[in-house]
């Protein structure tokens, strides 16, 4: 390939890539945006089925495209609920960057060793854990605060592996769809390694 | 590659090395000692002092609470035994006696406390209290007869026959008067120490003498909180927070008594009757001011249930707990914000308004 | 890309996960706050640390003699004691950071010291 062509694919690539982050975002946003107006059991406490979406995109398209969809989520979705810059904001902020440092790490050392549930299980952990902590440090800093944590991980783990189970039954579906798209788009991305 | 994974996993050991890191929590700069000091285990709780300062202030500590339990203390000879002698001593006509600017204070305070709590709060109860042998290290085993409880409630003073001026303490009427500061001398005792403290550039401590405390500060970026022993059972109640400088006074049917034939007869003695007042298992008072609060204890024990809001508005006391002998509350609303129950079941709550 | 299959070592971490869950429970919400040492003070002598680890039977002497206490699967109590009302005796076992107890009449207090933050920083009695 020339140097010309490449600079083109990149391009188009890059388009493309965009045009992914865009696509995935706002379908993260509106899960997000609907979940919110479902009434949470238990403060802290929330399916979070937007992280389906993460995840998925982070088994296609690999941690930056996941990065991407997950932090203009948790930005525009704030923006839309109307908690920008709020207490719940910065939970949600907190719990996206752990996971996607967590699932990030993990994605780079085991690949494809952990499925789309175990990332999600992961996730999901470090997501809570994180919150847990952004709230005892900046809003409670009350130590009967532990008391919930036990339960609030035991959540964690239970709708990490209900998350995996829907991503899972997901991707079967979107598989033929969008097989062709990562072939294309890896590439540039590998190559730049 | 091989590169990125290894730092991958480094990365990820860092993770765990900070999560398990902070979750244990760090140890506090607390300095805590136990000291036996005012016929008492004084524990004390000093935050951001090294060892030495602390060893250093807890002799200091000890020594004037020792030396104050000297002069406080009603049956060893001693500045108060004198007082009182020269007060109850039949021979000396005027029955008067000078004391130190500082003790005329102490007194007056006392005398001011008794008048607000109705006399339920009495400085004057030494010598029921020795029949009852509530002034000794092991009480006694037998509870006196009704007649020498009668007899010893003829012979106490009443508080208008104390009179106090220029540091002039005189007995105005015919019967001996006996201080027994009691149920008040911890409290300025506390005070007192909280004030060392403070000039020795301690800001954020906790002085517990035998149960009751005083707290100032906080313990760095948390504040202090203070749990309240169960009256029937070994641990805690309830807990508070402190806010910034409070004492925390609790009496108790538990702390000393004596079991005879079955019926438990303890130290906090009605002066009305004689008798150990009998309605609550334990009173919580929380003050600015240690004196008061100690006053306050034991005067709204004796009060009971039915008088106890009264008495409070007199003495100027909003925070106040009551636990009753089948572990219901009763508790003031300024109060009930800030406790929590410890206990599980939670127990059963009446807020009480103060008149 | 990862196929949409689950792997061993999905199980493996969701494994892990469960396993460890009990221990969190255990840890935030069981026997909290737990001592790990007795701290033995009696008045005008040193302070004695004994790990509640070890069990055994210590006799201390106190102002009016001596008194007995038992450190047993990690719990300390006084036993006996030479004082009239053995309350000591009565306040039973100790295991929890901060817990204490103390024979006045013999000078002598236990108390259990932890190495995280006791529950309360002083307890009213």
């Amino acid at each position: 390939m020339s140097a010309n062509t490449k600079a083109i694919s990149n391009s188009i690539a890059s388009q493309r890539h965009d045009h992914i982050i865009a696509w995935f975002a706002a379908l993260a946003i509106a899960i997000h945006v609907l979940e919110s107006v479902i009434p949470s059991p238990l403060p802290g406490i929330k399916i979070g089925l937007a992280n389906i979406v993460t995840i998925i995109v982070l088994v296609h398209f690999g941690w930056r495209t996941a990065a991407w969809v997950s932090l203009l989520r948790v930005l525009i979705g704030s923006l839309i609920i109307g908690s920008f810059l709020s207490p719940t904001f910065v939970l949600s902020l907190s719990g996206a960057c752990a996971s996607l440092i967590v699932i990030g790490l993990a994605y780079t050392l085991l690949g494809d060793k952990l499925s789309a549930l175990g990332y999600s299980v992961l996730a999901a952990i470090a997501h809570i854990l994180a919150q847990f902590w952004a709230a005892y440090w900046l809003f409670i800093p009350h130590d009967a605060l532990f008391h919930l944590l036990p339960v609030l991980l035991t959540v964690a783990i239970i709708t990490g592996i209900v998350n995996g189970i829907l991503a899972l039954a997901v991707q079967k579906r979107l598989k033929p769809l969008i097989y062709e798209s990562i072939h294309t788009d890896e590439q540039p991305a590998k190559s730049s390694q | 590659m091989q590169y990125r994974r290894t730092s991958a996993l480094l990365s990820l050991l860092f993770i765990c090395i900070l999560v398990t890191a902070c979750s244990k929590t760090q140890d506090e700069p607390i300095y805590r000692n136990q000291i036996f000091a005012f016929g008492t285990i004084v524990e004390l709780t000093l935050f951001n002092t090294n060892d030495e300062t602390g060893d250093k202030l807890s002799s200091e500590i000890r020594l004037m609470m020792e030396e104050f339990h000297h002069h406080w203390h009603a049956w060893q000879n001693g500045p108060l035994t004198e007082l009182n002698n020269a007060l109850s001593d039949t021979k000396n006509k005027t029955k008067q006696y000078n004391v130190s600017t500082e003790d005329a204070k102490v007194i007056n305070q006392a005398l001011a406390l008794a008048k607000t709590s109705d006399a339920l709060f009495h400085p004057t109860l030494g010598k029921l209290i020795a029949l009852w042998g509530f002034h000794k290290d092991e009480p006694n085993t037998v509870p006196p007869s009704a007649q020498q409880i009668v007899d010893t409630l003829n012979s106490l003073p009443s508080l208008e026959d104390i009179s106090i001026e220029n540091n002039t303490i005189s007995n105005n009427g015919d019967k001996p008067i006996h201080f027994d500061f009691g149920g008040f001398a911890k409290g300025v005792i506390v005070d007192r120490t909280i004030r060392f403290l403070r000039q020795s550039g301690v800001e954020n401590a906790i002085v517990n003498a035998g149960g009751d405390l005083r707290a100032i500060g906080s313990a760095g970026n948390r504040p202090w909180r203070i749990g309240i022993r169960h009256p029937r059972d070994l641990g805690v109640f309830a807990s508070l927070t402190i806010d910034n400088d409070e004492a925390v006074f609790t009496s108790g049917d538990y702390e000393r008594y004596f079991e005879h034939n079955g019926q438990r007869y303890h130290h906090i003695i009605d002066p009305r009757s004689g008798y150990p007042a009998n309605t609550i298992a334990s009173v919580t008072v929380v003050h600015n001011d240690s004196a008061t609060a100690d006053a306050a204890a034991t005067a709204l024990f004796i009060a009971g249930k039915q008088h106890w809001p009264r008495i409070a508005k007199s003495m100027g006391i909003e925070h106040v707990m009551i636990i009753d002998k089948e572990n219901k509350v009763e508790i003031t609303a300024k109060l009930a914000q800030r406790m929590e129950y410890e206990v599980t079941p939670p127990p059963n709550i009446e807020i009480r308004h103060l008149p | 890309m990862t196929r949409p299959a689950i792997t061993t070592l999905d199980m493996l971490l969701i494994a892990i996960a469960i396993a460890a869950l009990p221990l969190a429970y255990q840890q935030l919400w069981g026997p909290n706050y737990r001592g790990t040492e007795v701290n033995i003070l009696v008045t005008g002598q040193e302070n004695q640390r004994h790990s509640l680890l070890r069990n055994q039977t210590l006799t201390v002497n106190g102002k009016l003699g001596d008194s007995v206490i038992r450190i047993k699967n990690g719990k300390a109590a006084f036993i006996n004691s030479p004082c009239a009302n053995k309350q000591c005796i009565h306040s039973g076992w100790l295991d929890r950071n901060g817990d204490t107890t103390a024979c006045l009449p013999n000078r002598i207090t236990l108390s259990v010291v932890g190495n995280g933050i006791a529950r309360y920083d002083s307890v009213n009695f």
